[in-house]
């Protein structure tokens, strides 16, 4: 579960993310969509205790980050947008390295999760930006985390890959993790979100099921509310 | 599995990286410039067989000066290593074993900075005699071993410092225009010198003690500094969790500064305008990567500048020159932490972007060179100008070397200080 509340993030004269309230519950499927410089990167950082926040508090399964980063990091599982990974590993032994920090996990079910097959044994240096992606991926979720944030992590992988990923992302959800995830792209939020939470200029302008929300009718909403 | 997955993936990944030669050749780097140098600072040997003091106190300076050189390397490094390293990122993103990371950066700061010791060990064959060899080897690992302990200990302190309120207005009058939890870490590789200069110096006298009487227990001055910094630093690991807030803090400051041009301002920026229309766009670029990414180094010039005051003054020109090896190792940190596909990708020949990186290696070593060539020019006038302009030149030396040679830069630098001070050595 994710609870934030009051968080805001001043840098100088500048506010980046203006008073957030948000709960993701365990099993929900959130979307986070805004226009470049909305302030889902710095609200995802906040969440991942990369960024301190100027106000307000963060929880995730009931830590709270900012007073106690290592703890809440236990129950987190983040991928920001570089998906930065070892380049003189393979994702094998990647993978091995996050299961003996988080002192948990199946390498073979990670291997799986990659989709990758033998190149899994590779060095990470020689993968495209897809295969970099894919094993970002399953280093977040190794572990099986009940928190799951994302940024912008579903672009660039294959159609395939990318149906996969959103596969497991649901089964993960079923089994009680809460997964919170930024795009640009509102078919994925269509295709895979529960709820669609819209920011613009630092502020969550619309929070909604996307069971209210019309066939194709997101798109609209989008450029109605965060057209910046 | 191993208990310590942090060094397993290290080794891992010096396995897949191959062969490293770097500590043998800094080894032979360090015999050969020893060679070179023989005259111009072994010449008190013949003295030490027969235990005089005189040759006690010359080997005792010698060995102090190399064993500040081999702090001052450790103790900027270590920066790089435990608080800003390449692999931050990826760690950031995971629980935080605190005892396990812990031993795993200390263990790969050494093997990283290893080949400076073996160098200086390397260098120590001219003094012939199996005592005074086996003594001045336990102050020179001892130095190294305090550059290595008090730096971590100091720089994994800072974070501390950095977001605690009590330190607050403290850090408000020394941060200048840096963002404020920078200060601590901008300030650490100094204060860790200032401590592990004390250590070195104990051993130093410790030395010369025990080379013309009984042993010293000074000897093992710089060991009792290495061990408190170690401990110091296990102590403060698990405030390392507390890095990647303090970082994102730091680096985002710079998108969003109190004053409108602030984070647009760097270190030396107003000299670009000087360069050829050509480089001011790539060199302007290098001083920015500096300034946002490697601060340290820059304010760390100006501490081995005080250094090399003391250098020029007293003559010893292969001192300054081993600081402008020092500092000159940014090169090398600048092209690793460079991706070299952004430059390759916009079309921008590799030459200018080595050579707009000299440049700004340069400009940042600047200061020790003019410290310590003007301190020679006050204290030896004519000499001491042409020292000046030797200085200057093996600046720009050192630094084209760290930006092309990479990590071979190590015994590439021992062997330029050695020829570089044997040559005047013929000369003066």
């Amino acid at each position: 579960m994710i609870e934030i509340a009051g968080l805001r993030k001043t840098f100088g004269p500048t506010v980046a993310v203006d008073l957030v309230d948000l709960v993701v519950k365990p099993g929900e499927f959130v979307g986070l969509i805004g226009h470049n410089g909305a302030g889902k990167s710095t609200l995802l950082k906040m969440i991942a205790g990369q960024l301190l926040p100027t106000a307000g508090t963060v929880r995730l399964a009931g830590v709270d980050m900012h007073a106690n980063p290592n703890e809440a990091r236990k129950h987190l599982g983040f991928v920001p947008e570089e998906a930065p990974l070892w380049d003189y590993l393979s994702a094998r032994e990647f993978l091995e390295f996050v299961i003996g920090v988080r002192g948990k996990g199946n390498l073979a079910e990670a291997i799986e999760l990659t989709g990758l097959g033998s190149d899994a044994d590779r060095l990470i240096r020689e993968y495209s930006q897809g295969m970099r992606r894919k094993t970002a991926l399953a280093a977040a979720l190794v572990a099986e985390p009940e928190v799951i944030v994302l940024d912008e992590a579903l672009n660039g992988l294959d159609p395939a890959s990318a149906a996969r990923t959103k596969g497991m992302l649901r089964e993960r959800c079923e089994q009680g993790a809460c997964v919170l995830f930024s795009t640009h792209i509102i078919e994925t939020v269509e295709a895979v979100a529960d709820r669609v939470v819209m920011m613009a200029k630092g502020r969550v302008v619309s929070d909604r099921m996307l069971a209210d929300i019309p066939p194709g009718g997101l798109e609209e909403l989008f450029l109605g509310h965060v057209t910046p | 599995m191993t208990a310590n997955p942090y060094r397993l993936a290290l080794a891992r990944a010096r396995r897949a990286r191959g062969f490293d030669a770097i500590p043998l050749l800094s080894f032979l780097g360090g015999a050969l410039a020893a060679g070179l140098l023989r005259a111009e600072v072994f010449g008190f040997t013949a003295g030490l067989a027969n235990h005089t003091s005189a040759a006690a106190d010359a080997a005792a300076g010698l060995m102090g000066r190399i064993g500040l050189l081999l702090g001052a390397g450790l103790t900027l490094g270590t920066y790089d290593i435990v608080v800003r390293g390449p692999d931050r990122a990826v760690l950031d993103l995971h629980p935080l074993l605190p005892g396990p990371w812990y031993a795993a950066r200390v263990t790969e700061s050494a093997r990283v900075r290893l080949p400076w010791l073996l160098a200086a060990l390397g260098a120590l064959w001219p003094l012939q005699d199996a005592r005074a060899i086996a003594l001045c080897a336990t102050v020179l690992t001892g130095s190294w071993f305090a550059g290595l302990g008090v730096g971590i200990g100091v720089n994994l302190a800072a974070p501390m410092i950095g977001l605690s309120p009590r330190f607050a207005g403290m850090l408000d009058v020394i941060r200048g225009v840096n963002p404020r939890m920078q200060a601590a870490l901008l300030y650490a590789p100094g204060t860790a010198l200032g401590i592990a200069g004390l250590g070195i110096l104990g051993g130093a006298g410790g030395l010369s003690a025990s080379l013309h009487g009984a042993l010293s227990p000074l000897l093992l001055a710089p060991w009792a500094f290495g061990v408190a910094g170690l401990v110091l630093g296990s102590r403060n690991a698990a405030s390392a969790a507390r890095l990647p807030a303090l970082l994102g803090e730091i680096d985002a400051a710079y998108a969003f500064a109190d004053a409108p041009d602030e984070a647009h301002r760097v270190y030396l920026q107003w000299g670009v305008r000087f360069l050829p229309a050509g480089l001011q766009s790539h060199t302007l670029r290098e001083l920015r990567h500096i300034w946002r990414a490697h601060r340290e180094w820059a304010t760390g010039a100006w501490g081995l500048a005080a250094l090399g005051v003391f250098a020029g003054w007293s003559g010893q020109t292969w001192v300054s020159m081993g600081l402008l090896a020092v500092v000159g190792a940014l090169g090398v940190r600048l092209t690793q932490s460079d991706p070299a596909w952004v430059s390759e990708a916009l079309g921008v020949p590799r030459g200018t972007v080595q050579l707009a990186r000299t440049v700004a290696v340069s400009a940042v070593a600047a200061p020790v060179a003019l410290a310590a060539g003007l301190a020679a020019c006050a204290q030896r006038g004519g000499q001491g100008v042409v020292e000046l302009l030797v200085l200057i030149a093996i600046t720009g030396v050192f630094s084209a070397t760290a930006v092309r040679s990479g990590r071979a830069y190590a015994p590439i630098a021992i062997l330029l200080v050695g020829g570089a001070a044997a040559l005047r050595g013929v000369y003066a």
